[in-house]
């Protein structure tokens, strides 16, 4: 049973704990107020009664002195009368004993005539007398005593040391303590009831706050949703506290297996693309040699041979196919060619004047941002192929009079290139096939699908590198090229 | 006084204007205070007894009695006047309802004015009562050995019937009861009996009729079990001290108070038909009574 109390959701286990912990204090506290309260009750009671029974008593000497019975009947007979029926010190019946214990008037003659012996009386009467008379050498002003009915307080009936009698005021504790200990115990149990109200939902409200962030993190954690688990932590605990450190190192944690795991899938990613590269070259060179002798005996054959027009009109298709496929390979094979020249900021110049009549065509604001002021130790024409070929693709990419923005910086050691449009992005299926040869995204548009292969195989040639971002509704890519290394090279 | 002022007299003498001013007051101090006697208010004893400390009732039968005389008038109640000619005379009041007319001791110092009718009868009579739950006895002769209570020590009423029925009886009246108490109102008697604090006790008969109809609840409890032989109504007397014009003028104004319609409201609230001129005869029977009992 405890085991499953314990297995419970800490959703529900903090506010039950803390549930308990309230109802136990506020029980305690108001138990604790409600015994102080009582106790000082009976004190009151007890001074009080013994002030009146002092009062009484020195009334009721004269009068007892001059045989006036009835004064001395009305006096002990005051304090009950119903005018004060309200006063919670109104005692149950007051009586006098003579010094020989005799009843000489009682407020209840009726049940205690005249003359009555205190031994005819319950015992308790007699045991308080008894316990008067051992005491009265000292000379106490008051005597008190209680069973668990009443309270006797008893007063001599004393004058300049003359002593005529007792005088026993008796309260009975259901009709003053034990009423005026309900009042106290519902007062006692509605403060509880109020402390209660405000600290149950105060209670449950810290424990939603605390325990939500765990278990929605918990939840994440199941449904294998690292992403969302590391929002609910930004969001649902921004403090700093044990809590919040913990739940930081978590998010770290997360974040650094998310690169982890980035950083995995771009080298399998490289290396597959490095074998399709490798194979592709292959498969190039092994087309390439057959083809170059298949299209220089055509050559050779239109240049010497006679042909009807029949096979004429043939080897010109041939011809043409042959060409068709030496293009298609000579994309593929991307060689690392021969270092022309250096690049100079004017080729940029060039490719913004190449690209612009496409531009105009979709009427698109070209943004064109170069910084670059000096010649840089880079294949010019390679560098100029990459950005042709990214523009063209940013351009057949971004809406109609949409924006196409190109960046150039040259930052010492590297040059970065970006270009950026904002048309559609890519889907994360996409990017898994991005710079793959045939890839499935140029299909639907214009192009062999080799666009980006062969981007890919230049930035990979000059040491470089290219990457993809996507955000804001805007699709860059950003080619960062060395210049240190190349130079050496 | 006059030490008094000779004392200032000595005092100032050295100042000569100061004696002839005191001269002048000497001479004219004693003319004050006979001017002084006429706006000195009348003193009238009212027992507790007739006007059952009915202090609203005793104010507004002051205030009656002063718009009437066109005279102060000090009434003087319970506490300070004990119902009885003989106080009266000590303490040298101008009239009294007294309730133990006639005292052979001050029979000649007093002038009887006026008695009151109590149903068409200038006569009381007292009750002897028991209280039904502590008591069984049915007459005076079983209550022996009892507590019993009375509401004064006069002689009269009550507490000199049921003394003079135990002597007639062959008891002494002193040593029958086993303890008796005074309560100083009728009411309380009835109280005291109905709580069961005394066994009986005696009670006027006018008070009992009011209280059966005013507090039911108390006298419930309470039993009568004889009623004893009538005697004669507090009676009202003038001092001789008094100013004659002032006896006169009180007794026309007691004599006429069921004819003014102010008066008639009050006799009605004091359980009184009227005040009539009464005759000395009438309490002939409680002088005998007292006579036997030697109180004469």
């Amino acid at each position: 049973m405890m085991k499953r109390f314990f297995d419970l959701s800490l959703r529900y286990k903090i506010p039950i704990w803390g549930s308990f912990l309230i109802v136990v204090t506020t029980l305690l506290v108001s138990l604790s107020l409600v015994y102080k309260a009582y106790d000082d009750l009976r004190e009151s009671l007890l001074v009080t009664s013994a002030s009146l029974a002092h009062r009484l008593a020195d009334d009721l000497f004269h009068p007892l002195m001059e045989d006036d019975l009835w004064r001395a009947f009305d006096i002990i007979n005051a304090p009950l009368v119903a005018s004060h029926a309200k006063d919670i010190q109104k005692p149950r019946f007051i009586l006098v004993l003579d010094n020989e214990l005799n009843v000489v008037t009682s407020t209840d003659p009726m049940l205690i005539p005249m003359g009555t012996q205190v031994s005819q009386l319950t015992p308790e009467y007699s045991m308080f007398v008894q316990r008067i008379a051992e005491s009265r050498k000292e000379s106490h002003p008051t005597y008190d005593m209680q069973d668990e009915k009443n309270f006797y307080i008893a007063a001599p009936i004393v004058h300049d040391g003359f002593t005529l009698g007792t005088l026993i005021v008796v309260h009975a504790k259901d009709d003053i303590l034990w009423p005026r200990f309900f009042q106290i115990l519902i007062h006692g149990a509605t403060m509880g009831v109020i402390a209660l109200a405000i600290l149950l939902p105060v209670n449950w409200y810290w424990a939603h706050r605390t325990a939500r962030p765990l278990v929605l993190i918990s939840q994440r954690m199941r449904e294998n949703d690292l992403e969302a688990a590391t929002e609910v932590v930004d969001q649902l605990y921004p403090y700093h506290d044990e809590l919040g450190e913990l739940f930081a190192a978590y998010k770290r944690m997360l974040i650094e297996q998310k690169d982890k795991e980035a950083l995995e899938r771009q080298v399998v990613h490289s290396e597959r693309l490095a074998a399709v590269g490798h194979l592709a070259a292959g498969v190039a060179h092994e087309i390439n040699n057959p083809l170059g002798g298949m299209l220089t005996a055509i050559d050779t054959l239109n240049a010497y041979g006679t042909m009807d027009a029949r096979t004429a009109k043939t080897v010109a298709l041939i011809q043409r196919g042959l060409k068709q496929i030496k293009e298609t390979v000579g994309a593929l094979l991307v060689e690392a060619r021969v270092r022309n020249r250096d690049l100079e900021p004017q080729d940029f110049e060039d490719v913004r004047a190449l690209v612009f009549p496409q531009v105009q065509k979709k009427e698109l604001q070209l943004q064109w941002n170069s910084n670059l002021a000096r010649a840089v130790p880079l294949q010019a024409n390679q560098v100029r192929q990459v950005l042709i070929n990214l523009l063209l693709n940013a351009i057949h990419a971004a809406n109609c009079r949409g924006v196409v923005e190109c960046r150039v910086e040259d930052q010492q050691s590297h040059l970065v290139m970006w270009v950026e449009n904002d048309g559609k992005g890519f889907t994360p299926e996409q990017r898994l096939h991005l710079f793959e040869p045939f890839s499935p995204l140029s299909k639907t548009g214009q192009g062999h699908g080799l666009g980006l292969w062969v981007t890919y195989q230049i930035v990979q040639q000059l040491g470089g590198k290219i990457d993809l971002q996507q955000n804001d509704g805007r699709v860059r890519f950003s080619v960062t090229l060395p210049l240190e290394e190349n130079k050496s090279a | 006084m006059e030490d008094l002022n000779k004392n200032a007299l000595v005092l100032l003498v050295c100042k000569r204007t100061w004696a002839a001013l005191l001269l002048v007051c000497l001479w004219v101090l004693p003319l004050g205070a006979q001017a002084n006697l006429h706006l000195l208010p009348i003193r009238i004893g009212i027992p507790h007894k007739t006007l059952a400390l009915d202090y609203f009732l005793i104010d507004d039968f002051r205030v009656y009695l002063e718009s009437r005389m066109n005279h102060q008038v000090e009434a003087v109640v319970h506490g300070l006047f004990n119902n009885s000619t003989a106080e009266m005379v000590r303490s040298k009041l101008d009239f009294a309802w007294v309730i133990d007319h006639p005292d052979s001791q001050f029979k000649d110092l007093v002038d009887l004015l006026a008695v009151p009718l109590y149903e068409g009868k200038p006569e009381a009579s007292s009750y002897l009562i028991v209280s039904k739950r502590s008591t069984h006895a049915a007459s005076l002769g079983q209550l022996r050995g009892a507590v019993f209570a009375f509401a004064n020590r006069q002689p009269e009423g009550g507490y000199l019937d049921v003394r003079y029925q135990l002597l007639m009886a062959g008891e002494n009246p002193e040593r029958f009861f086993k303890r008796v108490f005074f309560t100083r109102s009728h009411k309380d008697v009835v109280k005291a009996v109905a709580l069961g604090l005394a066994h009986g006790g005696a009670v006027d008969s006018v008070i009992w009729d009011q209280m059966v109809k005013t507090q039911p609840k108390l006298t419930d409890q309470v039993q009568v079990i004889s009623r004893s032989a009538t005697y004669g109504a507090p009676a009202f007397i003038a001092n001789h001290k008094a100013d004659p014009d002032d006896a006169r003028k009180l007794q026309q104004l007691l004599l006429g108070m069921d004819k003014d319609p102010q008066g008639k409201e009050l006799l009605k609230r004091m359980h009184v038909d009227a005040f009539v001129p009464g005759d000395a005869r009438m309490y002939e029977r409680q002088v005998q009574m007292r006579r036997a009992l030697g109180e004469e």
